[in-house]
């Protein structure tokens, strides 16, 4: 382990930056704000390179008294973060200065949206790079908090609503988390020596053993229930459809590759910890995950908004995330993280073409009104496309690399019924992205809307926007043809969960 | 002599949650949660002198600022914005009542029962500790039972704070050893929280004109 000040730096980067944009917001250069808020971001970036590069050379760095800590896991999560959030960065410059010339929303409100993406960035680079429980707890906190006035952003009815259900449900169910890593810690205090700081991760890993069963059960399952409603696991996903539909569409791309993987994330840093004496926990989190694939993916299919569709499809696709994470072993945690890698991509692209759906028709996003668009916007098509036959799981796409990965670990471990609904849910998935992508891109569009909206208005979006989904699109092709490329980072990742339970590899 | 001014103490904040779900009149129901926060207050500060830590005051300090002060202060200020009489509950009052005394004093004597269970060291089954864990998942439930049965913004905001003080007793009880910047992490984080939900709750209310959570019902499945 080394003593570093980057951890400490990485997140304060971001939070810098909210000032300078607060401080240069009225300076006459044209996109001042998104360039500001794209600085801090590439900044954000290198030191995240940088940290990356220490960690491959085998070091673990820590920070403030090992508060701080930088493993292959929170590596992966600096990376994968950065750079989804930079593209969707890009993507927003237009998107929301179409919004402003529509009137929708107010010049200020700009100011408040670049700096609310930065406040995220800043509570994201906290929340991984923390080793303390309870400040594990605070920082997914402040993810929810900094994403909650996004939500809200268009100060509709709908909107209003959906960001109010978002704070109040996931603070309950942080909150139950909260009590689950009160008793873990309680349970840990006896067993550590005099002084020592028993609310680390790392070290409650190496007592994780003497914590008495009962305790341990009880704790995961607060645990469970918290992070899940963060993560949008059914039975606690009430509040993700709500926040998907009616936010900005870039917030949404936001939110299903990125906020709830945080759940995710505490999930694997903590919940993991006690798989490998309680083999319950692994088939109480594989029957939850099955539950949520398949309440997930029927519930898609009753969709016709388009975002609450591909909302649904997040809490079908974020159970498989927790299915490989939940299974304990090395291929099935490494399976559950190259899916939430996976998944961010491919989820981030598709709500992505969503937006460029909704500019190019102003705003409308009902897919029986939509039809015949492949001929006026060819590249979000074929984006679209990528994005939809990556999450259906087709070869050679990465979906199909990472649940591939997670049907072979769930049959290593002997649940084949959890393998089979996945393998099940992947076709449901698949049959439900290009049914709504036919209706979409080729299907005539029904009379009324047809003879109400001028067709020859629609044209294919501005470049910076499918600039952005190009390279989405990229990555997604490149994760699925070479996954050489992701390995390293999965097996530091995979390799840091299983060495804090001690288990080593 | 002294663990018994902790028992009291877990009682009364007991009693006086109970009143702050029960009242229908939003103001008086802030000032009860406020009385309730000042219970809490006491609760530390005397675990304090009782446990010879001086770090704990630091602690009662913090509590008093944003429990005592600030959250009484943010739900007074959206109280004096709203109609006086909340939302009708799911249940009604008697009802309310009845099913809320019976659930207190059995859940209280439930949980007093099965510490052993649920407290991990030896030390936290003796008393004071042992009732004080009791009323801490008493509360913690109640808080649930309020954001369950009430409509109201303000019921569901002091649920929630309810729910919160339920886990901060617990963290109280069992680990007293709690570094300062971990305490002040949570306490500002359920103030900015409860910020944040009644901001969103007075923009609905000064938009649409109703602070009523169930007629939120424009999103459906």
């Amino acid at each position: 382990m080394v003593e570093s000040f980057l951890p400490i730096i990485l997140f304060t980067v971001p939070i810098v930056g909210i000032l300078f944009v607060f401080m240069f917001r009225n300076i006459p250069i044209k996109y001042i704000r998104e360039l500001i808020t794209l600085l801090f971001q590439v900044i954000t970036l290198i030191i995240g390179i940088i940290i990356t590069s220490e960690v491959f050379q085998g070091k673990t760095l820590t920070a403030a008294n090992k508060a701080f800590f930088v493993d292959g896991l929170s590596v992966l999560m600096i990376v994968l973060v950065n750079v989804s959030i930079i593209l969707i960065t890009i993507y927003s410059i237009k998107y929301i200065l179409k919004e402003k010339e529509l009137g929708i929303i107010s010049e200020k409100r700009i100011t408040l949206y670049y700096s609310l993406i930065l406040l995220f960035t800043g509570t994201m680079m906290w929340t991984v790079t923390t080793n303390h429980m309870v400040m594990l707890y605070v920082a997914v906190e402040g993810t929810t908090l900094a994403t909650a006035l996004l939500v809200a952003f268009y100060r509709t009815r709908a909107s209003l609503e959906a960001g109010y259900k978002y704070v109040l449900l996931v603070v309950v169910g942080i909150t139950l988390a909260l009590l689950g890593i009160v008793l873990i810690f309680s349970a840990a205090v006896p067993h550590l020596p005099e002084g020592s700081h028993a609310l680390l991760l790392t070290e409650v890993g190496r007592i994780s053993k003497l914590i008495p069963s009962n305790i341990a059960l009880l704790a995961v399952v607060f645990m469970i229930a918290g992070f899940g409603t963060k993560a949008g696991l059914v039975p606690f996903h009430a509040w993700l459809p709500d926040a998907h539909a009616e936010a900005p569409t870039p917030i949404s791309a936001l939110l299903s590759g990125l906020v709830i993987k945080v759940g995710a994330y505490a999930l694997a840093r903590t919940v993991t910890i006690f798989t490998a004496q309680h083999h319950s926990i692994i088939i109480f989190i594989a029957i939850m995950a099955s539950a949520g694939m398949l309440i997930g993916i029927f519930l898609a299919w009753a969709q016709d908004d388009l975002k609450r569709l591909l909302a649904f499809h997040s809490v079908s696709q974020i159970a498989y995330v927790f299915e490989g994470l939940g299974l304990g072993t090395y291929m099935g945690i490494y399976g559950g993280l190259y899916h939430l890698v996976n998944h961010t991509f491919f989820k981030g692209l598709l709500f992505l073409s969503a937006g460029c759906i909704m500019y190019a028709t102003r705003g409308k996003r009902k897919i029986s009104e939509l039809g015949g668009l492949a001929s006026k916007m060819p590249i979000t098509a074929f984006c679209f496309f990528v994005g939809a036959l990556a999450m259906g799981g087709v070869p050679p796409f990465n979906g199909f690399m990472s649940k591939f990965t997670i049907f072979l670990a769930a049959g290593q471990q002997k649940l084949y019924w959890a393998a089979a609904i996945s393998i099940f849910t992947s076709f449901l998935t698949l049959g439900c992205m290009v049914h709504a992508g036919y209706l979409i891109f080729w299907k005539k569009p029904a009379k009324q809307v047809a003879s109400s909206n001028n067709p020859e208005e629609i044209r294919e979006v501005p470049f910076l926007m499918w600039g952005s989904m190009i390279v989405l699109a990229g990555l997604c092709l490149l994760l699925g043809i070479y996954p050489q490329i992701i390995h390293p980072f999965l097996d530091k990742a995979t390799e840091a969960i299983l060495t804090i339970w001690g288990a080593g590899v | 002599m002294e663990s018994n001014i902790l028992i009291t103490l877990s009682l009364a904040i007991l009693l006086t949650s109970l009143l702050a779900i029960e009242t229908r009149n939003l103001r008086t129901a802030t000032i009860f949660y406020l009385i309730h926060s000042i219970f809490l207050f006491l609760i530390i500060v005397s675990y304090a002198y009782i446990m010879k830590n001086p770090t704990l005051y630091l602690w009662g300090l913090t509590c008093f600022i944003t429990k005592v002060v600030i959250i009484p202060l943010i739900i007074w200020h959206y109280v004096k914005r709203v109609p006086k009489i909340e939302y009708r509950p799911f249940i009604g009052f008697a009802v309310s009542i009845f099913i809320v005394t019976v659930l207190t004093i059995s859940l209280f004597n439930l949980f007093q029962q099965v510490i052993d269970f649920l407290a991990p060291t030896e030390e936290s089954t003796q008393e004071p500790i042992r009732s004080l864990l009791a009323s801490a998942f008493t509360i913690f439930l109640i808080g649930l039972y309020c954001l369950i049965t009430r409509k109201d913004a303000v019921k569901t905001v002091i649920g929630l704070a309810f729910l919160e003080n339920g886990v901060h007793l617990v963290l109280l009880s069992l680990v007293p050893n709690l570094s300062e910047t971990t305490m002040i992490g949570i306490l500002t984080n359920v103030t900015v929280i409860i910020f944040v939900l009644l901001y969103l709750s007075r923009t609905i209310y000064e938009v649409f004109g109703s602070t009523d959570t169930t007629k939120l019902s424009e999103l459906k499945y």
